[in-house]
């Protein structure tokens, strides 16, 4: 049932004051058919960058990502992207147009992709703002713009970099909810990026956890059951969270010895 | 409130009257008060200030306009620079777009045009006057030749940034939905550039002004370049002063008229003006 197989991933950069500095290194990880997975990292540990080389948009340094057996080239259609910022959205398009772009480019004809547009639309609960502009929406629509925009290319996985880390925490707890209910009504495959804990175990199905960058890898990845519907007081929500956190501050270096953060 | 207007057309109630003649106060009260205080304190200066024939006030210079407008002769010469001005402004945005979008586009291009670029514009079109006569003679030629210079790396240098200006997640986002190299360039670096090609346009409107100006005062027999020449040969203060007033409010017009244009038909890739 693996969708995504990533092995052996390293990613190096060269830099201007050291020469070279490696993000990723050894990242192996399966991701099985329909699941949410959840990555979780401190800032700076470079899970941007995996899901970076996921999309295709890096290469990497050496190491292996293959989708439905076959090494990924560059970016596709198969992989759709959400960002975190509204800069990905195109500002001079409405809403439905903005839905509508990747069924544009791929030559459907008008008629067919407003349907199919107006139909993710409606699935993240746009109704009625298909003819306003990006500018007029608030933060919480935009990414549902950007979360219909990538599904209506019906591709096989989303990938998710941190999108809900700009929110206020109520649009944040809204969206996660949204998130999840849509999850469950497509059965897509999801790849979400986040650095918070909780958002992490309501919404992944399994959470790999980074360890803090430079040269970060995968320490480990836990099965998370049953996540939303858990409050936040329940004991399972508890025992992940400690188990997690106490998992990330082992492997997050002092101050004193974190020498330069990149950012991923 | 509401009731009314739901019962009554809007336009004939007396609340929606009101805000009309509001919003029309609002919007226009500004702009007027702007030109009268611009008028006014040239009056004060010329009638109680400087009190010489060589500063004539507004109304001496309405008056004198007024006249060479009836007999043609300043039609003639506001006909004469903006054909010139529009025509060069035309010609220079057409071909300086295009190869700033490219320069933006290809680090190659730019790296072997920047050399053309970066020289040539710290040239002013002014210096470039006795070249352009020696070669186009003093005919429409020579100065539409020096707008078409003015404008042209105002237009490729804004173009060029707008490019560089592009979200690279506008460019990822277009690539992970599928879109080839061409599609990108279509449907997402030129919209998204259009606001810098529009300023990069109104800023060599201006430049084209002070071109059309100096080019006209050293060789045209038509223009208000001219009218300025003429009025110092002949110590015709007046019209200088109908030459300068026409200047600023043709400026200021056709500045206007750009950005409603723009407003108006370019819509969401206007840039906030």
């Amino acid at each position: 049932m693996a969708l995504v197989n990533i092995h052996g991933l390293v990613k190096e950069y060269s830099t201007r004051s050291q020469g070279k500095f490696t993000a990723v290194t050894n990242f192996s990880l399966t991701l099985n058919r329909g699941e949410f997975f959840c990555l979780l990292g401190p800032s700076g540990c470079g899970k941007s960058t995996v899901l970076s080389m996921l999309a295709g948009f890096e290469a990497p340094t050496s190491g292996l990502i293959e989708l439905d057996d076959s090494s990924i080239q560059g970016p596709s259609r198969d992989r759709g992207v959400v960002f975190q910022g509204d800069d990905s959205l195109f500002p001079w398009l409405t809403a439905l147009e903005n839905i509508e772009f990747g069924l544009r480019v791929c030559g459907m004809q008008k008629r067919e992709r407003r349907l199919k547009a107006m139909k993710y639309l409606n699935l993240v609960g746009l109704v009625g703002q298909e003819s306003k502009y990006p500018t007029e929406l608030s933060g919480g629509m935009k990414q549902r713009i950007q979360i219909a925009r990538a599904l209506a290319n019906e591709p096989k996985m989303l990938l998710m970099d941190e999108p809900f880390g700009a929110l206020d925490a109520q649009t944040r707890e809204i969206m996660q909810n949204e998130l999840r209910r849509i999850w469950k009504s497509t059965n897509i495959s999801v790849f979400f990026i986040t650095h918070d804990i909780d958002e992490a175990i309501r919404l992944g199905t399994r959470i790999g956890v980074m360890s803090a960058g430079p040269a970060a890898n995968l320490l480990d990845v836990i099965d998370n059951t049953s996540p939303i519907q858990l409050g936040r007081a329940d004991p399972r929500y508890i025992e992940s969270y400690s188990r997690i956190h106490s998992m990330i501050r082992g492997s997050t270096p002092s101050q004193e010895t974190l020498s330069g953060e990149v950012a991923a | 409130m509401k009731e009314t207007s739901a019962l009554l057309p809007s336009i004939w109630s007396p609340t929606s009257i009101r805000t009309i003649a509001f919003k029309c106060i609002y919007g226009i009260a500004p702009f007027v008060l702007g030109f009268s205080s611009l008028f006014l304190t040239w009056h004060i200066l010329s009638s109680y200030l400087v009190q010489s024939v060589l500063f004539p006030g507004p109304l001496e210079v309405a008056v004198k306009g007024a006249e060479l407008l009836i007999d043609g002769t300043l039609g003639g010469h506001i006909a004469a620079s903006l054909y010139r001005i529009f025509a060069g402004f035309l010609i220079g945005s057409a071909i300086g777009i295009p190869i700033g979008l490219a320069m933006g586009s290809f680090s190659i291009v730019r790296r072997i045009l920047e050399p053309w670029t970066d020289f040539l514009r710290f040239i002013p079109s002014v210096a470039m006057i006795t070249i352009a006569v020696i070669w186009f003679g003093i005919g429409e030629e020579s100065k539409v030749f020096l707008i078409v210079y003015t404008t042209i790396f105002v237009v490729i240098l804004n173009s060029c940034a707008g490019v560089a200006a592009i979200s690279k997640n506008k460019i990822r986002a277009a690539q992970a939905l599928g879109a080839s190299r061409y599609q990108i360039f279509l449907l997402v670096a030129l919209p998204a550039t259009v606001p810098f090609i529009l300023t990069g346009m109104r800023l060599a409107m201006a430049n084209s002004f002070v071109t059309v100006v100096a080019a006209e005062l050293i060789s045209a027999d038509q223009g208000l370049g001219v009218m300025l020449w003429n009025g110092r040969l002949f110590m015709l203060v007046d019209e200088i002063f109908v030459a300068l007033v026409t200047l600023g409010l043709l400026g200021f017009a056709t500045d206007r008229l750009f950005r409603f244009a723009t407003n108006r038909f370019a819509g969401q890739y206007a840039p906030i003006s």
